[in-house]
């Protein structure tokens, strides 16, 4: 599996080069309009699009028929796919460390409230691992070729989310409202286990894949 | 111990059967898999990696049944695939370290030795890497871990005829050592032919035969003589025929010609297209 960590790293610079500054930047948008709808499209896309970067590596994995050398390596079927779970737990992870950090930097320049940093803390690993674990799971099951759609629909979704957000009315106060409600810390409990669900499947479904 | 033992092996794919494979490489030789596009010689290295699962019959790669847990057989393996299938972003040298982590056993001056010698560019990717060199940097991958089995799809292909026959040199020289051997499909039957002890046909999914290189050319032998004279031959004694305006080739076996008749040596090569042909009629 450190083969596949390591391929993974140095395949997905590029794309490193590009998820990372667009996450960070809309994790601060989301951080600087902390708890309102623009707030949430901000912190979605953040989310979101940083959660895309381990299934981006699967699918140059598929293409360049990495997936079915990475087979003949050392280790089960099922390595290609913890690693993959596990780059999306650590993406999560860092955009969870920074955005607390931007929270603590906001903190010391005052303006801001446990709600809504409780919410964005929530938030964030969240989606994060909901969109990763839903496109990785279809990429499993799939292959890239026919579960990318999965992708392309996640990163529609986010766009959409926004516009249809500010449709149904989500007004600053209630989305206040829910980002103070306990109810918010469920929401990465139940990413959590969907997340893990997920991976186990992934796991099963890639083991009876032919590759 | 076989390096390689594969029992009535079928794969059914549409409408292509790879049909009741039964191969034994013994261990410390070379065996090569001859056939001709679609005759399943891919399809029969991906079954005995574990990248497929059979429809039928069994394998045994280095004493260990092949199945999806190969964990401890596959640290003995070297590995060189059709399209080799590395990251197409990954620079050799990058590759290396990534095979590292990958093999316990894993030589990283060797492969650097290996990457010298065959003038690799070491950092440039993948992708903009000459299908030659890719071959060469996959072959590289698959001799740094000091495997005792490699299973090499078509390697010799897109090499040109002077790194051709340094590889082949170098998988010579690998199976110097006894406990080392080689499973090798390549359509260049003249590098086979140099460098193999066991030679197996394929063609349309079933195994034509798999024997001894040295018995197969002891055993068979090109006549050239007229029609009437190759009709006045023992049934059984013809394996395959060509004809030319003038005479008629024809493979035989050595024992089932009268004595006296003018027999001329049979390529592997020659040896495979006569039989595919007449297979065909």
């Amino acid at each position: 599996m450190k083969a596949i960590l390591l391929a993974d790293l140095y395949g997905s610079r590029k794309n490193l080069y590009i998820y990372i500054p667009l996450a960070m930047a809309f994790m601060a948008l989301a951080i600087s309009t902390a708890a309102t709808v623009t707030s949430l499209t901000f912190a979605l896309c953040a989310s979101a699009g940083a959660g895309m970067l381990p299934v981006v590596s699967m699918g140059s994995a598929e293409a360049s028929h990495w997936d079915r050398y990475a087979q003949t390596l050392p280790g089960g079927k099922a390595q290609a796919v913890n690693a993959r779970f596990l780059e999306a737990l650590a993406v999560a992870g860092a955009l969870w460390v920074y955005g607390t950090a931007l929270f603590c930097a906001k903190a010391a320049l005052g303006g801001w409230t446990w709600a809504e940093a409780r919410f964005l803390a929530a938030f964030v690993p969240a989606i994060c691992l909901l969109s990763s674990s839903l496109c990785l799971g279809a990429v499993c099951r799939l292959g890239w070729a026919r579960g990318n759609i999965f992708f392309c629909v996640t990163i529609c979704l986010v766009g959409a989310s926004g516009a249809v957000s500010s449709l149904l009315g989500v007004s600053d106060a209630g989305l206040g409202n829910f980002a103070g409600s306990a109810a918010v810390l469920a929401l990465p409990v139940a990413a959590g286990a969907f997340f893990g669900a997920v991976w186990l499947l992934s796991a099963r479904w890639y083991e009876k894949r032919e590759l | 111990m076989n390096a390689i033992e594969t029992r009535g092996l079928t794969k059914h794919y549409g409408d292509f059967t790879l049909d009741n494979l039964n191969l034994t490489l013994p261990s410390g030789c070379i065996m090569g898999l001859v056939g001709e596009n679609g005759a399943g010689k891919t399809t029969a290295i991906r079954l005995l990696l574990g990248l497929t699962r059979p429809d039928g019959g069994s394998a045994t790669v280095l004493g260990a049944p092949v199945g999806p847990d190969m964990r401890a057989v596959k640290e003995d393996l070297g590995v060189v695939l059709d399209d080799v299938g590395y990251p197409a972003g990954l620079t050799a040298r990058q590759m290396g370290k990534v095979l590292a982590a990958a093999y316990e056993n894993w030589d990283t001056g060797l492969y650097e030795s290996y990457l010298r010698d065959m003038n690799v560019p070491t950092d440039k990717k993948f992708s903009e890497l000459s299908r030659g060199n890719k071959m060469k940097l996959g072959i590289a991958g698959a001799l740094s871990h000091r495997a005792k089995l490699l299973i090499l799809d078509e390697p010799t292909g897109g090499l040109d005829p002077v790194v051709r026959d340094e590889v082949v040199d170098i998988f010579g020289q690998f199976t110097r050592d006894p406990a080392c051997s080689i499973l090798i499909s390549s359509h260049i039957v003249s590098d086979l032919e140099r460098l193999c002890d066991y030679i197996a046909f394929l063609h349309k999914g079933k195994l034509l035969l798999c024997e001894e290189k040295d018995r197969l050319l002891e055993e068979y032998g090109v006549l050239q003589c007229d029609r009437a004279a190759l009709e006045a031959l023992a049934p059984g004694a013809v394996l395959g025929k060509r004809l030319t305006p003038y005479s008629v080739e024809a493979l035989v076996r050595r024992d089932a010609v009268p004595a006296g008749a003018e027999l001329r040596p049979v390529t592997i090569e020659e040896l495979f297209v006569l039989l595919v042909k007449e297979d065909m009629r």
